[in-house]
């Protein structure tokens, strides 16, 4: 998936199911083995979120948390928290689906290694929407029903996002 | 900002069209002004720009329909929304209603906008340049068609929220209604008869605080009035 131009990053988004080693997998995330952001996908309505969230990312100046990775969740949130931010849209030992977030430059074409390490099934991205909770997205980015029956929930989660510098919440 | 394409020369801000993140999209891009100082100049259009994206959302939340943001470039002050395709200013569709004569739809067309310009008080949001260009419209049903669509089957987008403050002052309600009424009454030859229309919708759905807004409104009207009798 293409960013804005000027980043000359490419975006790639994985769906991972059946996944048995969440714990492992989190933990070598935390020590910094893995570059990619992972993400539970019951918050995740569409990939587009997360190329909002990730192209913020990129063309921010400055990044509020310590890496990209850990900026594109921070992104993804509508707090400005980081702990709770992290918390709330990266994975949790018990969780049995995950997204998997890289970028690489345009001009290179690097598979991520690590991917063997998550002992799971992937699945095409299509199959996303049987893992998102439309209700936990509204109350997370509290969409109510008077916003919800005038515009679309995705537009309303990326407008958020894209914001999210400029509003006081 | 790469194959974008320039539609728009505007007093502040340049618009393109083009494609971002794969959606149809809208860039909007302030530039800086030679007459004012720069450091004066970049904090006004930090402000702008904070201003539209305030709005945007809020409106969001109220329930008013805005663009779609999808990314604020802070180095190049610029903000890429969504394009709302199919589209139409509220200013050609009045004049389309205009050309034909057809005062029915242009007094209902003005009862809509009232409504949601009493949907935007309501909620505290003082648009600050209310114009029938910064109001695009689109069709509730069949998003393809505009032609011959009644007022009540569109979607009215407000737009252009650079100047907009969130504030519940009567006073700023009426200074946004009179800025309203006289860009109407300037551009559009059947506005001045088809205003009540307007008001009776903003009346309508602004139920719990328009009287004091009107009022204040009539205050402004008789000072704009006053003005321009002693020629200022
Ligand atoms: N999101 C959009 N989708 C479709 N058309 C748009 C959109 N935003 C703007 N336009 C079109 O571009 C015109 C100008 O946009 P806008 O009012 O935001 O800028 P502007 O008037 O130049 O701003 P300023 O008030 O700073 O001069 C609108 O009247 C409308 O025709
Ligand atoms: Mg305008």
């Amino acid at each position: 998936m293409d960013l804005d131009p000027e980043t000359n990053t490419k975006l790639s988004i994985k769906l991972f199911t059946q996944v048995k080693n969440a714990k492992e997998i989190k933990e070598q995330l935390i020590q910094g083995e893995f570059k990619c952001s992972m993400i539970k996908p019951s918050l995740i309505l569409d990939p587009f979120q997360i190329a909002v969230a990730a192209n913020k990312a990129l063309l921010n100046e400055k990044l509020t948390t310590k890496t990209v990775y850990t900026e594109i969740l921070f992104n993804l949130s509508p707090t400005k928290n980081i702990s709770k931010s992290l918390q709330t849209f990266g994975i949790d030992e018990k969780d049995d689906a995950l997204l998997v977030v890289t970028l690489c430059k345009d001009t290179e074409n690097e598979e991520a290694d690590f991917l063997k390490q998550i002992d799971a099934v992937e699945a095409p991205i299509e199959k996303l929407s049987d893992y998102t909770d439309i209700n936990l997205i509204k109350k997370i980015y509290k969409i109510n029903d008077k916003e919800s029956s005038v515009t679309p929930i995705l537009d309303s989660i990326v407008s958020r996002i894209a914001t999210k510098d400029f509003l006081s919440l | 900002m790469k194959n974008f394409e320039l539609i728009k020369q505007g007093a502040e801000a340049k618009l393109y069209q083009g494609t971002y993140l794969g959606k149809p999209a809208i860039a909007k891009q302030r530039f800086a002004k030679k007459y004012r100082h720069p450091s004066l100049d970049s904090s006004l259009t930090k402000e702008r720009i904070t201003a539209e994206n305030r709005a945007l959302i809020r409106c969001k939340i109220a329930g008013i329909r805005t663009p779609a943001v999808y990314a604020v470039n802070l180095a190049e002050n610029t903000i890429y929304m969504e394009h709302v395709l199919h589209s139409k200013t509220a200013k050609d569709l009045i004049e389309d209603y205009s050309r034909s004569n057809d005062h029915s739809r242009l007094q209902e067309f003005f009862y809509h906008i009232g409504k949601t310009v009493g949907k935007l008080h309501e909620n505290n949001i003082i648009h600050g340049d209310l114009t029938s260009s910064n109001i695009l419209v689109v069709s509730k049903h069949n998003p393809q068609t505009l032609e011959n669509c009644n007022p009540s089957d569109l979607i009215i987008v407000p737009i252009d929220f650079g100047l907009s403050r969130i504030q519940s002052s009567a006073e700023d309600k009426g200074v946004d209604l009179y800025v309203l009424e006289r860009a109407l009454i300037s551009t559009h030859s059947l506005a001045e008869e088809s205003f009540e229309h307007f008001l009776s919708g903003y009346q309508a759905q602004y139920t719990n605080g328009s009287k004091e807004v009107l009022h204040k409104y009539d205050e402004i009207k008789l000072r704009g009035r006053k003005r321009v009798l002693i020629g200022i």
